[in-house]
C-alpha cells in the first residue's frame, strides 16, 4: 500500500507538469532533436503551429518544439546550479554565522549586508560582464546574488535552533560545534533550504530569460530567453508563436516547482458513491 | 542621538563593504581579468597588455622583448609558467634578468635563435605576461613574448575603494563626466518609475483590500489570477503589450524619448503594473489578511461596522508603516526604474545606461551607479527603521 505522500505526488498536476519538462530535459541532454533545435532550414522558414510540425518554426526554420525542448534543459540546469550555489552558500555560511556569535558572525553579517545591498540585477549585470556571457556566468551570478536571502533565514534559525533542550543536551555531552552542524542543525533545517532551494530555482529561472535577452547569456545556446530576446523582431515580422509557447513553458516550469514549494492543494477525489 | 550615529556608522560599514566588493570584482581581478572587460576576451597580445597598464593591473608592458625562433626539425616544445617561473617542457629557468635568459635558452635548444629587446629586464617579467598561459614553439616558427612588470593588488583595489568613498565618480569609456550622466539621465527614470510604483500600489492595495473584507470566491480567484500573472516572465508581458498596444493598436508610440515626454511613459508605465500586479497583491493581500483576523477587527465587525469603516479606521492605519517602509525601500531603485522597460521601450534612462555600461565594460559607470543605489538604499534603510519605530512602537525593525 502506497503512504500518503507518494499518493499526493502522484495527483499532483504540478509534479506531473515538472515531470514533463524534466523529460524533455533528459531527452535534450541525450541530444535528441539537437539539429532541429539549432539548424537553420531555409524550406521551413516562420511555419505556424501545425504546418511546421507541433509548434511551428521559427524565422530561421529551426523548429521551435525542439528548441523549447532544449530550453527547458538549459532552464534546469540554470536552475538547479544557481539553486544549489545559493542554497549551499546560505545554508553553510548561516549555519557556522548562527553557531559562532562572535566575530565570525559580524564579519558575514557585515559581508551578506553589503552584498543586499546591492540590487540583484546590478550584481548579476556586474559579474556578466566581469565573466562575459555564458552559461557558466549565469550560473555563477544568479547563485551568488541570491544567497543573502538564504544565509539570514539560517542563521536566524540557528540561532532559534541553539536555544532548544537537544541542543543544549548535545552540548553538555561535550558535542563539538562541527558534530552539532552536521548532525543536528542542518537537518533540522532540511524543511527551509528545501523551500529555499525551490523558490531559487524559480527565480533563476525567469532571471536566465532577462540574461540572455539583455544580451549576456550563452549566445547560441537554445535557452528560453534567446527564443524571447528574438521575440520583436519575430512580432514585427506577425510570428507569434516563439513568444507564445516560450512564455508558456516558462510560465509552466515556475508555477510547477512553485505550487509544489507551496505545498499546492489536491484535487478532491471524485465522489464514489451514485 | 546616540542610536541615530550608530545607524549611521551600519550605513557606512555596509557602503565601504559595497566599494571593497566593487574594488575586488572590478580591479582585483576576482572574477577573472579586469582588462577583458576593457577590450574584450579575443583581443591581441598588445590590446590586452596596454589595457592592463591603463587599468593600472600592470606598471610597464612592452610587447616584443624576446624573439624566439626553434631551428628546423626540432621537436615542438610547451613553455608555461608556475607563477613568476617560467618552465619549458620540464625545465625550470634560473635567470635573473633576459641576458641570462637567452643564454639558458642557447645551452638547453642547441641552434635556437633568441633575441632580448632589451637584456636588463627581469626575467619575471616574460612569466608575469605571459599570464599562466601556455605558449607552443613549433620548429622553424619565431615566437615574440612580451614582458610586464605587475602593479600589488591591495593598492590598486584599495585607491579604486578609497576614490569611491570621496564620491570621485570619474568618467565614462568615452570620457564624459559620470556624474553629468547619472544627473540627466535619472529624472527620465523617476518619470517613468514614481507614476508605476504609485498607481501599482494604489490598485494593488485598494483591490487587496477589497477582496479581504469581502472574501469568499472572489477573493479566490483574485489569488489565483495573481499566481497565473506572477508566473509569466515580466519580460513576456512588456513584449507582449509593447506589441499589442504599440504595434498593433497604434494608441502609443513603441519607443524613443521626445517632448513632451508623458506620452512615452504611459504604456511602460501600464505595462509596469500589470507585470508587478501578481507579486504587490499577493503581498498586500497577505498582510491584509493577517491584520484582518486580529481580535480588534473581529470585535468591530461583530458591533456591526461596515467594510468601508473597517478599512478606514484599523486596516489603512495599520498598513501605513508597511506602506511608508515599502516606499522608502524602494527609492533607490525607482531611480534606477526599470532596466528592461528602459531598453525595450528605449527610454534613455539610468536603467538603460547601467545595461549599456555592462555590455560594454565600462567598469567606471558600473561601479558609480552599483555604488551610490547601494548607499542611497542603505542610508533609506535606517531611515525606514526610525520612521517605522516612530509611527507604530510595536514595528521590530527590518531584520
Amino acid at each position: 500500500m502506497k503512504s500518503t505522500s507518494e499518493t499526493k505526488l502522484w495527483r499532483n498536476p504540478a509534479a506531473w507538469l515538472l515531470g514533463v519538462f524534466a523529460s524533455f530535459a533528459v531527452a535534450a541532454a541525450f541530444g535528441f532533436g539537437t539539429e532541429a533545435a539549432v539548424l537553420p532550414q531555409a524550406d521551413r522558414i516562420a511555419l505556424p503551429p501545425g504546418a511546421g510540425g507541433m509548434l511551428g518554426t521559427d524565422p530561421l526554420g529551426r523548429d521551435l518544439a525542439a528548441r523549447l525542448m532544449h530550453g527547458s534543459a538549459i532552464a534546469f540546469l540554470v536552475g538547479s546550479v544557481a539553486a544549489a550555489i545559493a542554497v549551499s552558500l546560505g545554508t553553510l555560511s548561516g549555519v557556522f554565522a548562527g553557531l559562532n556569535r562572535n566575530a565570525w558572525d559580524t564579519a558575514l553579517s557585515w559581508m551578506a549586508g553589503s552584498i543586499a545591498a546591492v540590487p540583484t540585477i546590478l550584481l548579476i549585470l556586474l559579474f556578466g560582464a566581469a565573466l562575459g556571457p555564458g552559461l557558466g556566468t549565469t550560473c555563477l551570478a544568479i547563485g551568488f546574488a541570491s544567497w543573502v536571502g538564504t544565509f539570514r533565514l539560517v542563521r536566524a534559525e540557528t540561532q532559534r535552533l541553539r536555544a532548544t533542550p537537544w541542543i543544549a543536551a548535545a552540548q553538555a555531552a561535550g558535542a563539538g560545534k562541527t558534530f552539532l552542524a552536521l548532525r543536528h542543525l542542518i537537518p533540522n533545517l532540511t524543511p527551509l533550504w528545501r523551500v529555499q532551494f525551490g523558490l531559487h530555482f524559480v527565480a533563476a529561472v525567469q532571471v536566465e530569460a532577462i540574461i540572455a535577452f539583455l544580451g549576456l547569456g550563452p549566445i547560441e545556446a537554445p535557452s528560453w530567453g534567446r527564443i524571447l530576446a528574438q521575440a520583436p523582431a519575430d512580432l514585427s515580422a506577425g510570428v507569434w508563436w516563439p513568444l507564445l509557447f516560450a512564455t508558456l513553458a516558462l510560465a509552466g516550469l515556475s508555477w510547477s516547482v512553485q505550487s509544489l514549494c507551496d505545498g499546492a492543494p489536491l484535487p478532491k477525489p471524485k465522489s464514489r458513491q451514485p | 542621538m546616540k542610536g541615530f550615529l550608530r545607524s549611521i556608522a551600519e550605513a557606512l560599514a555596509f557602503a565601504a563593504g559595497v566599494a571593497l566588493l566593487l574594488g575586488m570584482v572590478l580591479d582585483g581581478g576576482l572574477l577573472g581579468d579586469p582588462a577583458f572587460l576593457r577590450v574584450g576576451r579575443h583581443a591581441d597580445e598588445d590590446a590586452l597588455g596596454r589595457a592592463r597598464v591603463e587599468l593600472g593591473v600592470w606598471k610597464q608592458w612592452q610587447g616584443n622583448a624576446l624573439s624566439i625562433v626553434l631551428p628546423p626539425a626540432t621537436p615542438n616544445l610547451q613553455l608555461r609558467t608556475r607563477g613568476p617561473v617560467l618552465i619549458l617542457d620540464d625545465h625550470v629557468f634560473e635567470a635573473n634578468n633576459l641576458e641570462q635568459l637567452t643564454k639558458e635558452w642557447n645551452a638547453l635548444v642547441p641552434g635556437i635563435r633568441v633575441h632580448a629587446s632589451q637584456p636588463k629586464l627581469s626575467a619575471k617579467g616574460i612569466a608575469i605576461a605571459l599570464a599562466e598561459r601556455t605558449q607552443y614553439l613549433h620548429a622553424g616558427q619565431r615566437l615574440q613574448l612580451g614582458w610586464a612588470e605587475a602593479a600589488p593588488v591591495l593598492p590598486r583595489v584599495f585607491s579604486a575603494v578609497a576614490r569611491l568613498l570621496q564620491f570621485d565618480l570619474g568618467k565614462t569609456l568615452d570620457g564624459r563626466e559620470i556624474s553629468t550622466e547619472l544627473a540627466r539621465r535619472a529624472p527620465r527614470s523617476l518619470a517613468l518609475a514614481i507614476p508605476a510604483f504609485f498607481f501599482t500600489t494604489l490598485f494593488t492595495l485598494s483591490l487587496a483590500l477589497f477582496s479581504v473584507l469581502r472574501a469568499g470566491a472572489l477573493e479566490r480567484k483574485l489569488a489565483h489570477c495573481a499566481a497565473v500573472v506572477m508566473a509569466i516572465s515580466p519580460l513576456a508581458w512588456i513584449l507582449a503589450l509593447q506589441h499589442f498596444f504599440a504595434n498593433t493598436l497604434h494608441w502609443f508610440p513603441t519607443h524613443g524619448w521626445q517632448s513632451p515626454w508623458w506620452p512615452y511613459v504611459v504604456l511602460p508605465v501600464l505595462v509596469w503594473i500589470v507585470a508587478a500586479f501578481g507579486g504587490e497583491f499577493r503581498f498586500w493581500r497577505a498582510l491584509a489578511h493577517s491584520l484582518a483576523q486580529g481580535q480588534e477587527l473581529q470585535s468591530a465587525r461583530a458591533r456591526g461596522l461596515d467594510s468601508r469603516a473597517l478599512a478606514r479606521r484599523h486596516l489603512l492605519p495599520q498598513l501605513a508603516t508597511p506602506l511608508l517602509v515599502r516606499t522608502t525601500l524602494a527609492l533607490p531603485w525607482l531611480v534606477l526604474g526599470s532596466l528592461l522597460l528602459e531598453r525595450i521601450f528605449g527610454i534613455p534612462g539610468l536603467g538603460d545606461w547601467t545595461t549599456q555600461a555592462a555590455l560594454s565594460g565600462d567598469r567606471e559607470a558600473l561601479r558609480a551607479t552599483v555604488f551610490l543605489i547601494a548607499i542611497t538604499w542603505l542610508l533609506l534603510q535606517k531611515a525606514a527603521d526610525a520612521w517605522g519605530k516612530k509611527l507604530d512602537p510595536r514595528w521590530g525593525g527590518l531584520l
